[in-house]
């Protein structure tokens, strides 16, 4: 994959972001009156329970994004390609760090070379 | 000592349960988002890359049309560790290069086999500890409340020692042989009528696996409406406020908003009674009747009173500053999720052997 198609991807990906945050915003206007979010309203939670539920989202999803999704050591990259082609110009550097995602040291299997099976990360 | 194996064998049952809870979670979510196609798909393009030397896009982009369609109609999705068989990917790649190097195929296989495994045995456990820290933090299950309430309560102490650690075993038991019945069913047999009877079988392990489920949900029902355990605290918590001021102005508001609706049906109440008393024709039975509303009246303004000087009293003994509640729910709750999210398996062992000590320490006690 060259540049202007990992350009043309970012592109991609920052529209699909604002895209999901108009339609948020939708949602929540429409969902509002249903669960009696209205003007002059009051919250019934109080901000330590607020920030009590808000710290225990974040914690979830960081432990999800961390074991399972895209931080974790598991999870392949989604751009396989980028990741597993060998460049003879830096062959220090890492795929993973090449296409600007996050090191995954299993994933990507990064110094291996073409005709060498991978090496065993163990089993259970 | 009994009173502590008790105690642990109390805690042990409760985790238990809550472990199957966040196990059943888990397999609806797995069943939900496919994360297996993701590794098997990343494996077989490092294997193309391999015996190759290109990588999976480079091999598409000099394909023929036929190779093409043949690559795009993967549906990884649909495929298992069976796709992963030297006979098909030594077809396979030779249909994507005619070139590639199929020398150790078998051996290669197994590397990326155990490669595949290992990553999603690995995610899935990741996902069981984001599930049950989630789940125990947002239903704030407090640990160390689990423990007070168990330790310091003898009843509460056998009852969960006995009768609901022996259902926490028999549910983990039933749970996991339907499990494994079901792993074995799908693995095996490749004739039709075999075929056929295993997916007879495992209809009728899904009928029991959903049997044992709604169960499950019942005893979880059972647990929380029994014995609240201060499951939810945080959320029912009415002036959980930073600083002792505003709690306690809080707690004023509070009790006042209480007191007044309270004197407003103590009023509604009077008034129909007097309205009633009214109706009545005998002038005696009257004055009766006013005399006795008001009695009620007075009755009740004491019980109400009483009563506010009881939450009150209640209120002054709770000595716990609103951060502290939050940080002890808090550590309380995450611990809960660590301890749930190691797996049902280690805390059905855990189970067995705390009963069998209690067990043999009530004999020697007697």
């Amino acid at each position: 994959m060259n540049e202007d198609e990992t350009k043309k991807l970012r592109i991609k990906r920052g529209l699909g972001f604002a895209l999901a945050a108009i339609l948020v915003v939708i949602v929540i206007l429409w969902v509002a009156p249903s669960v009696g979010i209205r003007e002059g309203g009051k919250i019934s939670l109080s901000r330590m329970q607020l920030l009590y539920g808000l710290v225990s989202t974040v914690i979830a999803v960081a432990i999800y994004i961390w074991g399972v999704g895209k931080w974790s050591r598991f999870e392949p990259p989604k751009n396989s390609a980028v990741s597993l082609s060998p460049k003879a110009s830096n062959p220090a550097q890492t795929p993973a760090t090449r296409s600007g995602q996050p090191v995954q040291p299993n994933a990507g299997a990064p110094a291996q070379t073409a005709g060498t099976p991978a090496a065993p990360k163990g089993g259970s | 000592m009994l009173s502590l194996i008790e105690t642990l064998t109390g805690f042990t049952a409760i985790m238990l349960m809550l472990s199957l809870l966040v196990k059943t979670l888990t397999s609806v979510i797995k069943n939900q988002w496919d994360y297996y196609s993701d590794n098997l798909k990343h494996e077989v393009q490092r294997l193309v890359l391999e015996t190759t030397g290109k990588t999976w896009d480079d091999v598409l982009g000099s394909a023929s049309e036929q190779v093409k369609n043949l690559a795009g109609e993967i549906h990884w999705e649909r495929l298992g560790d069976e796709f992963l068989n030297a006979n098909y990917l030594s077809w396979f790649l030779k249909k994507l290069d005619s070139n590639a190097d199929l020398t150790d195929l078998e051996s290669r296989l197994k590397v990326h086999l155990a490669n595949m495994k290992y990553a999603f045995q690995m995610r899935m456990k990741n996902l069981a500890l984001a599930v049950g820290v989630g789940l125990c933090l947002l239903c704030n299950i407090n640990a160390f409340t689990i423990w007070k309430s168990l330790y310091t309560d003898g009843q509460l102490r056998a009852t969960f020692a006995n009768s609901y650690a022996d259902r926490a075993t028999k549910l983990a038991e039933a749970q996991a042989r339907g499990t494994s019945q079901e792993t074995a069913s799908n693995q095996g047999n490749q004739t039709d009528k075999a075929a056929a009877t295993s997916e007879a079988n495992t209809k009728l392990e899904k009928n029991q696996l959903d049997a044992q489920i709604k169960d499950f949900r019942q005893n979880m029902q059972g647990f929380l409406t029994d014995v609240s355990f201060g499951v939810g605290r945080i959320w029912r918590e009415e002036c959980l406020r930073l600083t002792d001021a505003g709690r306690q102005q809080c707690q004023k508001e509070m009790m006042e908003k209480t007191a007044k609706l309270k004197q407003d049906s103590r009023d509604k109440q009077y008034e129909q009674r007097v309205a009633e008393a009214a109706k009545l024709a005998d002038a005696a039975a009257k004055e009766k009747a006013n005399l006795a509303a008001d009695e009620t009246r007075k009755a009740e303004e004491k019980a109400d009173l009483a009563e506010a000087e009881l939450k009150l009293a209640q209120e002054e003994r709770n000595t716990q500053k609103a951060p502290e509640i939050l940080i002890y729910e808090f550590l309380g709750s995450l611990l809960t999720g660590i301890l749930v999210s190691i797996g049902a398996p280690y805390w059905h062992d855990v189970l067995q052997a705390l009963s069998s000590l209690r067990s043999t320490a009530s004999k020697a006690k007697a």
